[in-house]
């Protein structure tokens, strides 16, 4: 094979990876040379490019991601574990479909037996679609194979093209399985508060002005995003730029979204023009990004009973005998300790309402913390609470780049990632894919330790490592 | 009417000869406050300049040392409210260490010198809120107390859960528009809060004080109410009740009606004997000399599913929201 071609066919196949998406141009030339230099060498099918890559060793961590990428959507499908449990599930529809039609059922059952039905019917055709297509991709493949043999260079050139569509037919199927099978995260859909801190610096205003540059990324990230951005606080520092702020984001699929912009992000920039050659070191700051998700339906319930309320009537006389202007209010949680003061009004009674609201805001807040920190186990891309800040993302403007530490990405063009627009989307849907990943490998792990389990109940041997 | 007036008593008291409420005393006044020149040479913050932290922190001092309860409160309500502000914590930041104008000072100096006098707060600034409402005060006009918001909403609680029943029914009678009397309405507090809460009611207010009434009346038209509300200057224990159904029988009676006992009054604080009216608070010797008159006229007024509800309370007890049905 010529180098030229499989040059175009390693584009392509990396266009048909699960990252949908153009490559950045600056990555691709060097690693295209590599590769014609490779295949110069080593005259191999594009069916075995897979190995190509093996052999090459490469360590441009973005192409090994790639790889890694189409293996996992793929190897969802391939897993046995999984193959087993999309059969029992497809049986079961078939079961359920059967019973409803036969019409032999009383009403609670049938409704039971209808919402099952609801939610299996999508994973059922989802099974049967990507059966279908995987069996053209394996008559495309054969096909190549004796075209290959009998040199028929243009039919060739033809058939590779139908394969690179069902291949991404295949694996748009793929993903569209694992978004069923994989269990949801619970609060993706949620509306959120994110809330932004300028970091301390030694001197100088670099951590404000940056974070007054990145909520302005995200508020622009709202709106293209078309969600509402409400802000909620905006507290600027004395020296210019941002102390702090917050503000309240909902639309579709907000969290999902913003869930990993959590944590610390840094900053590297020379400062403005006007100082010697000597002053212009690169200075470095901070600033650090919490994403909470407030679910509306959630509503803490608070018994009465667990709160002690605090106000200068407790003291005994009140009523007509006595004319007191301190209507302070504090509310202790008894439960949790949790204490709240409001003295924003001078009526008793609003103080005491917007401490309750202040009081069930935070006790939220503790619940969805817990919960947080729970869930994320052992993932490389956890979601940065207020207990852990990790450093996340640097931002590095002398050098134009925008590094995400977590799955090792880098991006150029800072200035219009911090418009917030299309850029931004596309580093955030990267870091989606990454956890998409981890989480097919959580449940590939949890399903195939469960399967084994099963089977070596029944073969009454112990599990096989 | 009656205001704590004996001028012995008002002079043990520490408090001017003058027994009109509201005016200002210089002569045998109170200890007086040292100089606002001196203050300013005591800022912190900046020579010369006056914050208004450093303005509540100075006029705290002063109410302390004259013996004024709620120094703290007072200095804050006071200095927040010539700062346009309703509590001292709502102020922002900024507005805390901003120098106040010659204007604000002398403002504040104001009236600072009318709390000085024993003045209820409420009185000093001439307005005071209710539940959501901003009302305004004027002595000796009885200041409601924060106690009674509970009882409004208990007033409203009753009348979701009339509805409620009501469209339960297989032949709902339609209560749409539930008509309410308070006696003894004084500021207006209940009855406008009431009109506010339940939009599709009518209120007929009366006081037999004709200085509550115009109170009312005022506070009706700052909101906006006084389409929905019929004020009365009318004492119930003297004249006929007929005017009180011109809009029919009533849904609910609600008052807040004098309840200390006659032998406590002596010992209520100097704001309230010297600026309230004492009528609204002495409630005779088993402090239920108003409310019994009220209950025994009910039957009369009231539909049968009508309510009366009131405040109670005796001295060193949280007082109470009392219902019945007749």
């Amino acid at each position: 094979m010529k180098p030229f071609r499989s040059v175009c066919l390693f584009k392509s196949m990396l266009a048909n990876c699960y990252c949908h998406g153009q490559l950045h141009s600056c990555l691709l030339p060097p690693v295209a040379k590599k590769i014609s230099y490779v295949v110069g060498l080593h005259n191999c099918g594009f069916w075995r490019s897979k190995s190509l890559l093996d052999t090459a060793g490469f360590t441009l961590s973005f192409v090994s991601r790639c790889r890694k990428i189409r293996q996992d959507s793929q190897a969802l499908w391939k897993h046995e574990a999984v193959q087993k449990y999309l059969e029992t599930l497809s049986k079961e529809y078939q079961q359920i479909r059967h019973l409803l039609n036969a019409d032999s059922i009383n009403d609670f059952e049938q409704k039971t037996l209808r919402s099952r039905c609801a939610d299996l019917s999508p994973i059922a055709a989802a099974f049967q679609e990507i059966k279908e297509a995987e069996r053209e991709v394996q008559e495309l493949e054969a096909m190549c194979r004796e075209l290959d043999s009998r040199d028929e260079k243009q039919l060739l050139e033809l058939a590779l093209e139908e394969k690179e569509t069902l291949d991404k037919k295949f694996n748009m199927l793929c993903r569209k399985l694992f978004q069923l099978l994989v269990p949801k995260e619970k609060y993706d859909r949620s509306p959120v508060i994110l809330e932004v801190t300028a970091g301390r610096t030694t001197g100088g205003d670099i951590c404000q002005q940056f974070a007054k540059e990145m909520f302005e990324m995200y508020q622009n990230y709202a709106g293209y995003k078309r969600w509402t951005f409400d802000i909620v606080n905006y507290t600027p520092a004395e020296i210019g730029g941002l102390h702090h702020a917050a503000a309240h984001i909902s639309g579709d699929d907000v969290y999902r979204h913003l869930k990993y912009e959590g944590g610390t992000h840094r900053v590297q920039r020379i400062p403005e023009t006007g100082l010697s050659s000597r002053m212009q070191r690169i200075h470095t700051g901070t600033m650090s990004v919490i994403v909470l998700p407030q679910p509306e339906e959630v509503d803490v319930k608070v018994d009465p009973k667990d709160l002690r309320i605090d106000t200068f009537r407790a003291k005994g006389a009140g009523g007509q005998h006595v004319n007191k202007t301190d209507s302070a209010v504090r509310i202790v949680h008894l439960p949790t300790g949790l204490a709240v003061e409001c003295q924003q009004e001078r009526s008793q009674q609003l103080n005491k309402e917007m401490a309750l609201r202040t009081l069930r805001a935070k006790l939220y807040q503790q619940v969805i913390e817990k919960q947080l920190s729970q869930e994320q186990s052992a993932r490389k891309l956890q979601l940065g609470t207020r207990a852990q800040s990790e450093r996340i993302r640097t931002y590095n403007f002398t050098q134009d780049r925008v590094t995400d530490h977590r799955i090792s990405y880098e991006a150029r063009n800072i200035k219009e990632i911090l418009c917030g627009k299309e850029a931004l989307d596309k580093l955030i849907n990267r870091l989606l894919e990454f956890a998409e990943i981890e989480a097919i490998t959580e449940y590939l792990e949890n399903l195939q330790s469960e399967y084994t389990k099963a089977k070596g109940a029944i073969s009454g041997k112990g599990p096989e490592s | 009417m009656r205001c704590f007036t004996h001028p012995l008593l008002r002079r043990l008291l520490g408090l001017s000869a003058q027994s009109v409420p509201g005016g200002l005393s210089q002569s045998k006044g109170p200890i007086c406050s040292p100089k606002w020149s001196s203050l300013r040479q005591s800022c912190t913050a900046r020579p010369g300049l006056v914050t208004a932290t450093d303005a509540v922190n100075y006029w705290q001092k002063v109410f302390e040392i004259n013996g004024i309860p709620e120094a703290r409160e007072s200095s804050e309500y006071i200095v927040s409210f010539v700062l346009g502000a309703k509590t001292f914590q709502s102020l922002n930041s900024k507005s805390l260490y901003t120098p106040l104008t010659a204007l604000q000072q002398e403002q504040i100096q104001q009236l600072s010198n009318k709390r000085l006098e024993r003045m209820p707060v409420q009185y000093v600034l001439g307005e005071w809120d209710f539940q959501d409402l901003t009302l305004k005060m004027r002595p000796p006009v009885f200041i409601p107390r924060p106690e009674t918001e509970d009882l409004v909403s208990l007033v409203v609680e009753e009348e979701s859960w009339k509805c409620e029943k009501n469209s339960d029914l297989r032949f709902p009678v339609s209560v749409p528009h539930p008509v309410i009397l308070e006696i003894g309405c004084g500021s207006g507090a209940i009855a406008l809060s009431l009109l506010c809460k339940l939009p599709q009611s009518q209120v007929i207010a009366v006081d037999k004080e004709k200085t509550a009434v115009d109170l009312t009346r005022e506070n009706a038209h700052r909101l906006q109410l006084q389409d929905r509300i019929h004020i009365l200057h009318h004492d119930v224990s003297h004249s006929s009740a007929k005017q009180l159904l011109l809009w029919g029988p009533l849904d609910f009676i609600v008052s807040n009606p004098p309840y200390v006992f006659h032998e406590d009054m002596a010992s209520l604080d100097a704001e309230i004997l010297c600026y309230e009216n004492l009528d609204a608070l002495d409630g005779g010797d088993d402090g239920m000399r108003v409310i019994k008159t009220i209950l025994a006229l009910a039957p009369s007024l009231l539909k049968d599913s009508g309510n009366v509800l009131w405040e109670n309370g005796c001295k060193n007890v949280p007082p109470t929201h009392l219902k019945i049905a007749v």
